[in-house]
């Protein structure tokens, strides 16, 4: 969708136009539940975060501003409620980890090999350096986009990125060594 | 660097593929969250609610157009909706509700606590619901479809309308805000002439991408521009052409 019909779009969403938010909806959902699913690895998380931000995105769209991109301020509230989720799950992160962990690494659909150790590997980084990451390479988003997003400086998301990539691939080496 | 790119990248694709698949469940409860959340109601708008669904089961027994049109408005739309007005630097928020009039294919949302909606045949009017004193010139926002013209011709009927009456053009220029269109701006007075009841008329042209086009005129007097004309034309930013 460009740009122009984008701006329609959110144009009739602020005026409360319900099937200009389901096409909205439409168009950001399934990357919001991969980036959402990448960070916490559960699908009910996931699906929660995703509920809950584009429930901000509705009540809180009068306060965006029509002359900026939309993406990067609809990704800053998804990752905003994503590190408040993980933040809320933290207590319980061992028995989440046992539950949660093992089918995202070995999962039903059997990703093998270097995807196996790659799982691993991500599930090593911070939730900083793995922000950085997801957005980087499952989205393509830049790191002047990330930076928007993050609301943080270009070059600390430089230095996340070089660092997230240092530290999975001492954790492949790792693996490997095995 | 590119193997270990295309690697993540096919990596975290394939992990996330199933994700997707909770598209539908997540919007069903997004849509229960937001659009069909019950309201409490104290009992006089319970009683008004009642009496406004029989009134519209006796309207689609004479017009089955109008009851299918107002149905998918009132699916579509919230029916009440908080707008802020900002009058002279002061924020005041207040709840406007959903007034749709399925003939002329439209919907906007009223701020009923002060202003009403008078549905006409060939167009709407928002006026004060409290009516102004017999010294006040008339304040009304009036909503009317155009049709068999453009928004090049209204706007020159307008312009010469205007001129007839010998009103002063304060502004005439296209517009994005409260929609894309045009706007022209008149005051029956000389400048420097003013009065406080000095009469006021302004006019929005918006044409959509169907060409359904509205004129949309509103009428009030000098003192009451901060006042009447800040509120219509916070009103306004609601307004949508409903195509059907």
């Amino acid at each position: 969708m460009d740009t122009d019909m984008e701006r329609k779009l959110i144009k009739k969403v602020k005026k409360g136009n319900q099937k200009a938010f389901k096409k909205l909806y439409d168009l950001y959902s399934g990357y919001a539940l991969r980036t959402a699913f990448a960070m916490t690895k559960s699908e009910a998380d996931a699906s929660d975060i995703v509920q809950e931000t584009f429930i901000r995105v509705y009540r809180s769209i009068d306060s965006f501003e029509e002359a900026k991109p939309f993406k990067p301020w609809f990704y800053r509230i998804l990752i905003n409620e994503t590190h408040r989720l993980l933040k809320k799950r933290a207590d319980s992160r061992n028995i989440y980890m046992d539950v949660e962990a093992s089918e995202f690494l070995h999962p039903a659909s059997s990703i093998e090999g270097d995807y196996e150790d790659l799982g691993e590997a991500l599930d090593q980084l911070d939730h900083h350096h793995k922000t950085v990451v997801v957005l980087k390479y499952l989205h393509g988003f830049s790191e002047k986009e990330i930076a928007s997003i993050l609301d943080e400086n270009q070059n600390t998301i430089k230095s996340r990125l070089y660092k997230g990539r240092q530290k999975l691939k001492q954790v492949l080496g790792a693996i490997e060594h095995e | 660097m590119n193997k270990e790119k295309g690697t993540m990248e096919e990596f975290l694709k394939k992990q996330t593929d199933s994700a997707e698949e909770l598209k539908d469940a997540a919007w069903v409860n997004i849509e229960k969250e937001l659009f069909t959340k019950p309201k409490k109601r104290p009992l006089w708008m319970k009683a008004a609610t009642i009496a406004a669904a029989i009134l519209l089961i006796a309207m689609s027994f004479s017009t089955n157009r109008g009851q299918a049109v107002i149905q998918s408005v009132w699916d579509l739309f919230e029916e009440e909706k908080t707008v802020e007005f900002e009058l002279e630097g002061q924020r005041e928020v207040n709840d406007a509700k959903l007034n749709a009039n399925p003939d002329l294919d439209y919907v906007i949302y009223v701020d009923e606590s002060r202003y009403r909606l008078e549905e006409g045949g060939q167009s709407d009017k928002v006026v004060p619901a409290v009516e102004l004193g017999p010294e006040y010139p008339e304040v009304s926002m009036e909503i009317e479809p155009i049709t068999g013209s453009s928004s090049d011709q209204e706007l020159e009927t307008i312009r010469q309308s205007l001129e007839d009456r010998d009103y002063r053009i304060i502004k005439n220029t296209e517009i994005v805000k409260p929609f894309e269109g045009s706007i022209v701006i008149a005051s029956e007075a000389e400048e420097g002439e003013q009065q406080w009841n000095s009469v006021m008329e302004k006019y929005y042209v918006t044409e959509d991408d169907n060409n359904a086009l509205f004129v949309i005129k509103q009428k009030y007097f000098l003192e009451a521009e901060e006042g009447h004309g800040v509120r219509f034309d916070t009103m306004l930013e609601s307004f949508e052409v409903v195509n059907e």
